[in-house]
């Protein structure tokens, strides 16, 4: 005995699977659908939150919203000054943004104002867009906009420039100045910014008025102190941390949610069916060809053996079939079909183009939940039999 | 060796270097580089806003970290709420924040 | 050499129904002696082979090979014993039909893992001495059943056994087919190996190498 590999049995164990053709390739197709539908919707949510944590350390350290009767409200812009007298506080500043609705394409556009001439925004802005120009508001009324936000414009027919209509029925004519780089298009493709005062007319929101105030912080172990600081002056408000967004960011599969619901169902349910055939005892074909090894010779141990190279060769071709197509499913094609469950009915759709990475642990739970499981279904029954006396089965 | 354990052997060694070759490739064209974070950066940073664009059909999907209780509870037709998106992305669940205490204040 | 003392074998067919199928059997076989059990199927003779190859245990009583009781043994050494001692011709052969002969026949070797050179040798030793090496290739299920029955006599050759034993080895041939395995037995005792077979074909009794023809009728010897 050279190697610990046994060729012969390998062999036998090959021609045991290809003697049931059929039943086998029903096996390995049943067992990559199922594979590659779990490791695609992993690989999706995974590739999510990936691109979510790459840019969660940029966003604002506090929000302040105002709540009246649970619903978000315009916050007064005074409040900026109050607190920006909070010891802690190097800078507060007053936002204006919210939905545009736009009901020829059926289709919520996001529009932020923001202050055109402070000097880190014009750094941002060349990093980001082919071409702006958002000086000179007042005869040149211009907009910068994501890339899907351009075509659906351009779908109705609107090129150069956008027509708002503003709440009292009047239009507001933007020039499109610019479009976001493709390569932002994850997080920019609904999105229109503008110049504050833009904004406040497109959403007729007063000069003393805004949607809500984002707070720096010198210190940010300091953060919670100043928000109890802020809650105290303002007991309507609802502060949003930089903490809070990324445990939201966490939160976004919750796996009691519908589709990591559904998943484990039809797997389970599946796992279910496959085992329930196999562990429910051996045809009596395949009991009396246990019958006859052991009546040549072979030992329990080695009928297992070859069990468990024939159920695993089959599971780890499976997995490995499953995996590859998925990779190429989601990474290469975008998830045509799947990606639909994540989009919903949005009409503005992004290129759903999610950055690759490789989760070992995504593949390791796949593997651990597919192949050793199927092959203790084939194992168990099969040692059952196998340790019947052998005259019993033979005749 | 018996052809058909060769067969096997060629099919495995096939499917694991596709998946190799699968990674090489995806790794180098299709995965974040520096660059490409720089840029996601600077849009954030400018526009303050968190969630990605994936699904905008309900704004307690779009922006669903800043998002309201009202937006998840109330229907409203034009806006289109409540839809498959949300069968995968759940709602934010950081509608109330911890209450302050404040009994040392006042 | 091989030896049931005392043997007695029921079974349980249902919960009031036992059938005796050997009572008090006391048997001794001689090495590189050929035995013939005589008698009518359901006399016990089929189960007297089990026992002697460990494929079943006895009620109670011993049955001892080469001073080993292998009525006692676990399941793994009965099957190594059986492995290393016993050739077994099957009524129905109990072959893979799919496989090809050649996989038929050193299906016993496959869990020691032999060597590639080993295999080679043992197989065609055997496929030269009954007959089979030119249908090496061939899938079983497409062979006459005297071919398949040279299959079955070579797989269980394949090991060099000791003991060879046969059931009914030929209820299914024509008598050309039969005449040709009495042959092949002839052979086989001129190798010394131990040969116990049952049957109730007339054309085993009176011939002249066959040592000793013991009658079974109702699970008792009859002398």
């Amino acid at each position: 005995m050279k190697s610990k590999i046994n060729i012969y049995l390998i062999e036998y164990a090959i021609n045991a699977i290809l003697r049931q053709k059929s039943k086998s390739f029903f096996i390995v197709f049943v067992f990559t659908l199922l594979i590659f539908l779990l490791t695609s919707v992993f690989f999706i949510t995974n590739s999510i939150r990936y691109e979510l944590d790459s840019t969660v350390d940029t966003l604002p350290q506090i929000i302040v919203q105002k709540i009246k009767a649970g619903r978000h409200y315009d916050i007064d812009v005074d409040a900026v000054d109050n607190i920006i007298e909070i010891a802690g506080v190097s800078d507060a500043v007053a936002r204006v943004w919210g939905y545009y609705y736009f009901e020829n394409a059926g289709v919520n556009f996001s529009v932020v104002g923001i202050e055109q001439y402070e000097k880190q925004y014009k750094n941002s802005f060349e990093k980001i867009a082919d071409k702006f120009d958002l000086s000179d508001t007042e005869s040149n009324p211009s907009m910068v906009v994501g890339h899907g936000v351009k075509k659906t414009m351009h779908q109705s027919y609107y090129k150069e420039y956008f027509n708002f209509i503003k709440p009292d029925g009047t239009l507001k004519k933007v020039n499109i100045a610019g479009v976001f780089d493709a390569d932002t298009q994850l997080e920019s493709n609904d999105i229109i910014v503008t110049s504050k005062e833009i904004a406040r007319e497109i959403f007729d929101i007063d000069e003393a008025k805004a949607t809500d105030i984002v707070v720096k912080v010198a210190n940010p172990k300091e953060i919670p102190m100043i928000v109890s600081k802020i809650k105290s002056i303002y007991p309507d408000s609802r502060i949003i941390t930089s903490q809070d967004l990324k445990v939201s960011y966490q939160n976004i599969f919750d796996y009691k949610s519908g589709i990591f619901l559904a998943l484990f169902i039809v797997s389970l349910f599946t796992f279910f069916i496959i085992i329930y055939d196999k562990s429910s005892g051996l045809s009596s074909e395949e009991k009396r060809e246990i019958g006859i090894l052991k009546a040549i010779g072979w030992r329990v141990d080695d009928v297992l053996k070859e069990k468990f190279y024939e159920s695993f060769i089959i599971s780890f071709f499976a997995y490995i079939l499953g995996v590859g197509l998925s990779f190429a499913y989601v990474y290469i094609f975008g998830a045509p079909i799947l990606q639909n469950i994540f989009v919903g009915y949005s009409q503005l759709k992004t290129s759903f183009e999610l950055p690759f990475i490789f989760d070992a642990q995504t593949l390791f739970l796949v593997f651990f939940l597919s192949v050793p499981i199927y092959v203790a279904a084939t194992i168990i029954p099969s040692w059952k039999v196998a340790t019947l006396e052998a005259d019993e089965v033979i005749r | 060796m018996n052809k058909k354990t060769l067969y096997l052997i060629y099919i495995f060694s096939a499917l694991l270097s596709l998946i190799i070759i699968e990674t090489i490739y995806l790794s180098s064209e299709k995965s974040m580089s520096s660059a490409l974070v720089e840029k996601k950066m600077a849009f954030v940073e400018l526009v303050g806003l968190p969630d990605l664009a994936i699904s905008t059909e309900a704004t307690f999907v779009r922006h669903r970290s800043l998002s309201d209780i009202f937006s998840i509870y109330k229907d409203d037709g034009t806006l289109r709420e409540y839809f498959p998106s949300t069968y995968a992305i759940s709602h934010s669940h950081i509608i109330n924040p911890v209450v302050i205490k404040r009994d040392n204040e006042k | 050499m091989i030896e049931l003392k005392n043997i007695i074998k029921r079974y349980e067919l249902n919960k009031n129904d036992i059938v005796t199928a050997l009572d008090d059997i006391n048997l001794k076989i001689k090495e590189g002696e050929l035995v013939v059990l005589k008698g009518a199927s359901g006399s016990g003779k089929s189960t007297i082979l089990s026992l002697i190859a460990a494929l079943s245990k006895p009620t109670s009583g011993e049955v001892v090979v080469d001073e080993k009781k292998i009525s006692k043994l676990p399941d793994n050494f009965a099957s190594v014993y059986r492995r290393d001692n016993i050739g077994f011709i099957f009524q129905k052969y109990n072959l893979i039909p799919t496989l090809s002969v050649k996989e038929n026949i050193i299906l016993p070797l496959v869990p020691l893992n032999p060597d590639a050179n080993e295999v080679q040798e043992k197989l065609d030793k055997v496929t030269k001495m009954f007959n089979i090496s030119h249908k090496e290739d061939s899938i079983v299920r497409n062979l006459s059943g005297g071919e398949q029955q040279r299959v079955a006599i070579a797989r269980a050759n394949v090991n060099n056994p000791k003991i060879v034993i046969a059931d009914e080895p030929t209820a299914n041939l024509d008598e050309k087919l039969s005449l040709n395995f009495i042959e092949i037995l002839r052979e086989l005792k001129a190798l010394n190996k131990t040969i116990v077979i049952a049957t109730h074909d007339p054309l085993f009794f009176d011939l002249d190498f066959v040592d000793r023809e013991i009658q079974v009728h109702n699970g008792k010897i009859i002398l």
